[in-house]
This record gives structure tokens, sequence and C-alpha cells, in this order.
């Protein structure tokens, strides 16, 4: 009686949960009161780009989906079900590529490869001077796949290490065919693990802008822009934008349609799985692509930062350098950790929620991840604007500025907790349904408080899953861009800024000291997140 | 739930008083230009007037959708763009004032202003055509136009049509010569590019270098002032694989087309007195000087002397158009660029 009372009730839980999800969600509304707005160049856009944009990104998101989830397969599958010499490190060699910002990446690539790069050089030098057309689409699709693929590994190694390998042993005694096996008891066991994959990787190459602008790729994240920029048109901009967000939610429905129905039948299994031993030759064969893929993703791009650092270096820049690793730890430190407290209220109302409708609306801050950042950054800077007017009797009893929360680092957090919260969401609402709710009734029943039950019973139960979705945001929050460039307070300077900054000036060489610190600093946030996936509750 | 109320209005004042800052002379800069070369002349200047500078770094269309949305709460002071056109569409929002000023008039050349005084130059690049040195003979270069004819046939190379500076360009020869002209243009230049454009300045340069074909690039002189200035010996050897080039020099022709990176005061400035100052400091042959000497642009100050470099380009003549009005054709210069395939 007391529960379902609890239930019902307008629960300060529930208050702050709603309250949390309008905050974040009210930015949004402005950009749909501005569909109603005039589109003078819609139709120019689609009598002459729209076709281009659309069959731009349906083959960059086909083929980088394609490559990106058969090579984290193949590493998974050979990291979960062979032992070798060697498989620790490449196992955790194949997760650190997911610290390499893919417009990093092109850069790296495209300068390397390109007539005064080193790549370029080298191969001269054995006479093969081939000059490759490297601002095109497979240079698109082969950097997107080298810096998306851990988002296939990571789930598949984990589901494959956990698998239940009994629907196996039975579909095997009971002689059924190696394809009858594959159709209809891999494939149905593997597919929400995939279906996750798939998601994080369409969505990544839908919203990347770094890479299709630098190699001119027109996609539709592009086209927003120069319908936004070039062609003045903030109203064809959202057009675009709302197009692909649209396209991106589709994706997301038919995706929790099939975790749904398939999740009754993906018991995990914790019984330690048996690993094939390979002999000298099978490990060479077996790994071999592997190494190359860690050369490519990993090592090369990491030895032409080294030596472009060393080249370029000079002890002026030093201090510019301190302030950005400082200003990115903070700005990552703030969001990262208001991801996971909003994650945490907000998953623990939705524990004691009955109402669908409750629930639902209580997900919708996930939807930020398919939003592009720069629109994500307008929406917020419009909305704080509008709340700083609001509180202006206040602040006239401290002095007289106007802008107090839209200048301050606030609006950068706050954007940038709306376009990362479903990661730290998903492993916190994921912890959650792993332990249930006996030992949150059991406090109760025992008349502990709600508050007392959150911070003494809840969070030690699920604190692997805090850390982890900590972690995950961190990550990618340090490499954001174009958020982080338009909402950073007066002269704040982030790493991802400062990259920018030179690379805009077309200095790669100078681009690549605090390229190189990112990726150091991520590099020890995987590692970090990877000794905690040997744990429970992380997903 | 009294509690819960308490705590969240001790954390929003917690917010506010954290986010107010003490009242000090201050300068806010909205700028697109996003160089160290910038940032030294700022720490000069604060060190000299006492004046503190702050700034926001962004691309111009988003400063421009920032001071909109601010309206006249805006901190902004003083905005730069780095290219001309774009403050035509700020100067146009009424996000400008005029500054009318006999120190400005004096340090800045005629024609590199606005006509009724909302922004002033800050420095130029000249957007004009660099050559394989071993390849092309100079004398068979002359205008823009010919670069449309089919002698140039798969031999140019130019970054993409969103480029601000190529839409410059365009909308320049969209002014002078007309939509006709410019499109029939637009369709010979096109159909004589090497390959779909992509990249930055500097990899036209390195493309033309690599002699696999294209012989030609659109760039900025100020690219060209860096490779030549490269910490990577192979990028001076680019550098030095180039010819520089300026166009439509002759007597009834238009000049080499300039991109302007220029400044206006903020409609809404907080800070008149100290934008002013600014300005005037910024154009002072002083910081005339440490623009072309650090960063290879021309300074807008008649009586700055050029960097070497650019001396030894020797002097040229750059096109006479109202820059003011040069922001008005970049929409359409766009659009024609878009539709004559130029991706």
């Amino acid at each position: 009686m007391e529960i379902k009372k609890l239930r019902l009730k307008l629960t300060p839980f529930l208050l702050i949960g709603v309250l949390f999800v309008v905050l974040l969600s009210i930015p949004v509304l402005f950009s749909i009161t501005q569909l109603f707005n005039d589109a003078p160049k819609w139709m120019f856009i689609v009598s002459n780009t729209l076709t281009t944009y659309l069959t731009n990104t349906l083959i960059l998101v086909f083929m980088v989906g394609v490559f990106s989830l058969s090579i984290g397969f193949y590493a998974a599958y050979v990291i979960a079900t062979k032992s070798f010499k060697g498989r620790n490190i490449l196992s955790l060699l194949l997760y650190l590529p997911l610290a390499m910002p893919a417009y990093v990446l092109s850069y790296i690539y495209v300068d390397t490869l390109s007539f005064s790069g080193r790549v370029y050089r080298l191969l001269s030098i054995f006479g093969i001077t081939a000059q490759f057309n490297l601002f095109s689409m497979s240079t698109a699709i082969f950097v997107l796949t080298l810096s998306l693929f851990p988002y296939a590994y990571i789930p598949l190694k984990a589901y494959l290490t956990k698998r239940n390998q009994h629907h196996e042993d039975v579909a095997r005694m009971l002689r059924i065919p190696l394809w009858k096996r594959i159709l209809s008891v891999h494939i149905p066991l593997l597919l929400p693990t995939l279906m996750t994959s798939l998601m994080f990787i369409i969505f990544e190459t839908v919203n990347d802008y770094g890479v299709t602008k630098y190699l001119n790729i027109k996609t539709l994240s592009v086209g927003m822009f120069d319908a936004w920029f070039q062609l003045n048109d903030l109203t064809s901009a959202l057009y675009l934008a709302m197009g692909y967000i649209v396209v991106l939610l589709s994706f997301y429905i038919v995706y929790q349609r099939i975790i749904k129905d398939t999740k009754k039948d993906s018991i995990k299994s914790y019984e330690k799985p048996h690993l094939t031993s390979l002999n000298k030759k099978q490990t060479f064969s077996y790994t071999m692509p592997l190494w190359i893929l860690v050369l490519f993703s990993l090592g090369l791009p990491l030895v032409e930062l080294l030596l472009n650092t060393i080249q370029s270096f000079q002890i002026e820049s030093i201090l510019p350098w301190l302030r950005a690793l400082g200003s990115t730890l903070m700005v990552a430190l703030l969001a990262s950790f208001s991801i996971i407290v909003i994650s945490l209220l907000i998953s623990n109302t939705k524990r004691f929620t009955s109402s669908k409708w409750i629930k639902k609306i209580l997900n919708l801050p996930i939807f930020g991840y398919a939003f592009p950042g720069v629109m994500i950054a307008l929406m917020y800077y419009m909305f704080f604007i509008h709340f700083d007017r609001f509180l202006n009797p206040i602040y006239g009893l401290f002095g007289n500025q106007r802008l107090v929360l839209s200048l301050s680092i606030w609006v950068l957090i706050s954007a940038l907790v709306f376009r990362f919260f479903a990661i730290g969401f998903k492993q916190i609402s994921n912890s959650y349904e792993s332990i249930g709710m006996h030992h949150t009734l059991s406090s109760y029943t025992l008349r502990k408080g709600k508050w007392m039950t959150l911070l003494k019973i809840d969070v030690p139960m699920i604190k692997k899953g805090l850390i982890a979705g900590f972690i995950l945001s961190f990550i990618d929050i340090i490499k954001e861009l174009p958020m982080t460039l338009l909402l950073r307070p007066f002269n704040v300077q982030t790493l991802s800024t400062l990259i920018y900054t030179y690379i805009s000036n077309e200095d790669i060489s100078k681009a690549s000291f605090a390229s190189l610190t990112l990726i150091i600093i991520s590099v020890i946030f995987i590692i970090l997140f990877k000794s905690l996936g040997r744990k429970k509750n992380v997903s | 739930m009294k509690k819960l109320v308490v705590l969240l209005t001790l954390l929003l004042t917690t917010f506010i008083l954290a986010s107010c800052q003490t009242q000090e002379d201050v300068v806010v800069i909205y700028t697109e230009r996003h160089y160290e070369t910038d940032q030294v002349l700022y720490d000069a200047f604060t060190e000299e007037t006492g004046i503190r500078l702050d700034v926001v770094r962004a691309s111009a269309d988003e400063l421009i959708s920032r001071l909109v949305n601010e309206g006249e709460d805006t901190p902004a002071d003083v905005l730069i763009f780095a290219d001309a056109g774009r403050l035509y569409r700020a100067k146009n929002l009424a996000l400008l004032q005029p500054f009318e000023d006999d120190i400005m008039k004096n340090q800045v050349d005629e024609g590199l202003y606005d006509t009724n005084f909302y922004w002033y130059g800050l420095t130029m690049r000249a957007r004009v055509i660099m050559y394989a040195k071993d390849r092309i003979n100079e004398t068979s270069l002359s205008t823009y136009e010919a670069l449309s004819t089919p002698q140039w046939n798969d031999q140019i190379a130019v970054r993409t049509s969103s480029n601000l500076y190529n839409i410059s360009w365009i909308a320049s020869l969209l002014m002078a010569e007309g939509e006709m002209k410019t499109n029939a243009f637009l369709n010979g230049f096109v159909s004589n590019l090497y390959r779909d454009p992509a990249g930055n300045d500097r990899d036209q340069a390195k493309l033309v270098a690599s002699n696999v074909g294209a012989n030609l690039a659109i760039m900025n002189t100020y690219y060209m002032g860096l490779l030549l200035n490269s910490e990577d010996a192979n990028e001076r050897e680019v550098g030095q694989s180039l010819g520089v080039f300026f166009p439509n020099q002759g007597d009834d022709e238009s000049g080499a087309h300039i991109n302007l990176s220029a400044a206006g005061i903020v409609t809404h400035a907080k800070n008149l007195d100290g934008a002013q100052t600014l300005l005037r400091f910024l154009t002072h042959d002083t910081s005339q000087s440490h623009f072309t000497n650090v960063n290879y642009e021309y300074p807008v100050n008649p009586n700055t002397t050029w960097h070497p470099l650019l001396v030894e380009w020797g002097t040229f003549k750059r096109q006479t158009l109202n820059l003011s009005q040069l922001g008005e054709f970049h929409e359409r210069a766009f659009e024609l660029m878009v539709g004559a395939g130029w991706k």
C-alpha cells in the first residue's frame, strides 16, 4: 500500500526529474517555432543539392555502418573466442581508437599522403608516387570507420564473452546445420547488440561535420551549414536538420522495438568462456588484420602527431596549452558530473513511475544525441538569453549586467549535458535494471528516507555504472568542437578549440601538440573504462 | 518540499553570483579571426591602455546570429570579420554603428572602409593565381576571366564553393560583370577544374606542386607566405615551386580581388570609447607592421612598409569595387557557383 501510494504521488523525485527534463528540452521548442518561418531558398536546395545531400549521406552511413560492424565483429570474435600471445594488449589497443577524433584523423591522413607528407615521401623512395584522390568519399569512409569501429567492437566483444553457450550446444546436439544455426540462433541473439552498435555508428556518422566538411562531401549535415550560412536561410537549414533528426529517431524507434522483442532471449552467462588456443601460424593469420587495423587507426596517426609536435614545438606554446588543458578538464568534469547526477535522478524517478507517458517524457533528453551540435548550441543560447531577461530584476540587485547566465560557462555545460545525456543515462539505466528494485524497497520498508536510500543503497550498488557513464561522457565531451567553440565564455580556449584555431590557419603541425594531449587524456580514461568493464553493472 | 525549493533557490543564486563579473574597463570583441598575431596585438593593447579585452571567437555567421539574439543586451563592443562581405550582412541587420573619425580615415587607405563609416579594413589578402613555375610561362596568364577558356582544361585547383573567399571573389565578378557573364565564366571555369574542389588553400598548392596535372591554383597570398616560411622544409619546397600572379592588371581591367578583414563598432556597444581606441590601435602603423611582418597580410595603412616577401611579389592594382556593397552579391554568387556544378 505504502509503495503504491509512493508511485502515484507527486514526489520530489518526480518533480525534480520532470524539472530537469523540461529544462533540458525547452530550448528544442525554440527551433520548432522557427520551422514556421519563410524558407526562401528551400526550392533552390530541393532542385540543386538535396539529392546529393541524401545520396552522399546514405552512401556514407551504409558503408561506414557495414565496415565498422564487420571490422568490429571480426575483432570481437578473435579477441573473445581465441587464445593467443599478445591477446590482452591487442584487446586494449582495439579500444583506443575511440580516443581519436575523426576530424584529426582526416587532417593527418590527407597531410601525410599529400605531396609534402611523410608517407608520400617514404613511398616515393620506393618509386611509388601514385596520387590518391584524398578528398573523396572513400577517405571519409576510411577515416570514419577507423574511428567508429570500437563502437561495434566493444559491445560485441562483451556479448561474445558473456554469451550463453547453451543455445549453441543444444543446436549442435540437434544436428542443426551451420547456416541454420547462424540464422536461427546466432543472429537473433546478436541482433540487439548489433543494433545498439549500429545506432551509435549511424548517429555519429550522420552528425559528423568535421570530416565531411574538410573532405567536401556534401552530406545533410554539411548542407545544413551551407543553407544556414552561405544562403542565409535558417529555416531551410532547420528543414534539413529536422529531416535527419526524423530519420535518426525512426531508426531509434525500430531499435527500441527490436530490443524489446529480443530482450527475453539474451540471457547472459557468467561462466568463463572457452577460448580456442591458436598456434603461431594461426595467430599470425587471425591477428595480422587486427594489427594492421591498429596501425592505421592508432599507430600511424600517433607517430605523425608526435613527429609534428617535435618539429613545431615552441616553448611559448606551453602556456596556452596549459590554459587549454585546464579549461578542457574543467568543462568536461563539470558537464560529465552534471550528466551523471541528472541521469541518476531521472533514472531513479523512472523506476518509481508506473505511467507509460511519464516514462516517455523522462526519456526525452536522450534525443539530444540526434541533434547537430551547432543547432543545440544556438537553441540553448537563445533560451538562456530569454531566461536572463526574465531574471533581470534580480540581476539589478547585484550590478548592472543584463546578460549573466548566457555569458557564463553554464550555457555551455547545459548544452553539453543535453547533447551527451544519452551516454551517461544509458549506463545508469542499465545498472538500475540489473540490480532491480528489491534493495531499494527493503530500505524503504526499514523506514529509511528516499534521499538516504538513493545515497546509501542505490549509489554504492550502481557505482560502476555511474563511473562508466562519467568516463564515456567525459571522452565525448573533451573531443566536442562546435558547441564549445560557440558557447565557451570569453577568452576560454579548450584543447579542441585550440586544435581548431591551428587547423583553420592550415597549420597541422601546431595542432598536433593539442591533438596528442587530447588523445592521451582520452586513452587514460578508456583504460580506466576498460578496467571497469570486467566488473558487473557496466554495459 | 520546502527544503527542495530553498535548495534550488540557493543553487540558482550561487550560479548567478558565480557568473557575475566585477566591473572594470573592458572591451568585448566578437571576432572571426583566429590568429596568434591578433592575440599578441590584443595583449599589447591592454598593456598600453589598461583596457582588458574579452574575446569571443566563432565563424562570422555564428557571431551574427549571437548578436541578433542578444539585441541591446549584447556585451560585444567590436565586431571583426575575415571578409568584408559578412560585415555588409551585419550592417544590414543594424548590428553596427557608424564611426566617422579623422584618425581612422588617415590610417586606412581610401576604398578600404565603408562609405558610411560602419566598418574599417584591418588587413588585406589578394586572391590570386599561383602557377607551377617549371611548367607554366607567366606570360600565358592574364585575367581571372581567361581561366574559363579551354586552354586551362583540367589544370585548375581551387577549394570548395562554400569557402567564403571564393564566394567573395565570384561576388566581385558578379558585381562588376553581371549575371550572364559570371555564369558563362563559371561554366568554363568549373569544366577546367582538375578535380572536385576540396581542402584548404595549402592543399591546392600541394596539388600543383605534385605535378599530376593541375598547374594553376587559386589561393590567397597569405597562405603562400605561410608556405614559404613553414617550419617544414617540404612545405617550403612546395611554396618555392610556385609563382604568384596578380591577374587583371591591365589599364582597362578590374584589378586583383582582395579579401578584406575588417572591424566595426557594435550598435549597442557598452564601451564606445574603448572600442574606438581599439580600432585606432589596430590600424595604427605599429599594429599594421605586426600584421604584415608576422602574418604576411597586406596592411591597410598606406604608411606601413610591407613585409619583404610582399615587396618581392610587387605592387598590384586591386579591384576598385565598392566593398560595402559586395556582401549584397554573396548569396546569388553562391547559387550561381552551385548551379554551375562547383562542388
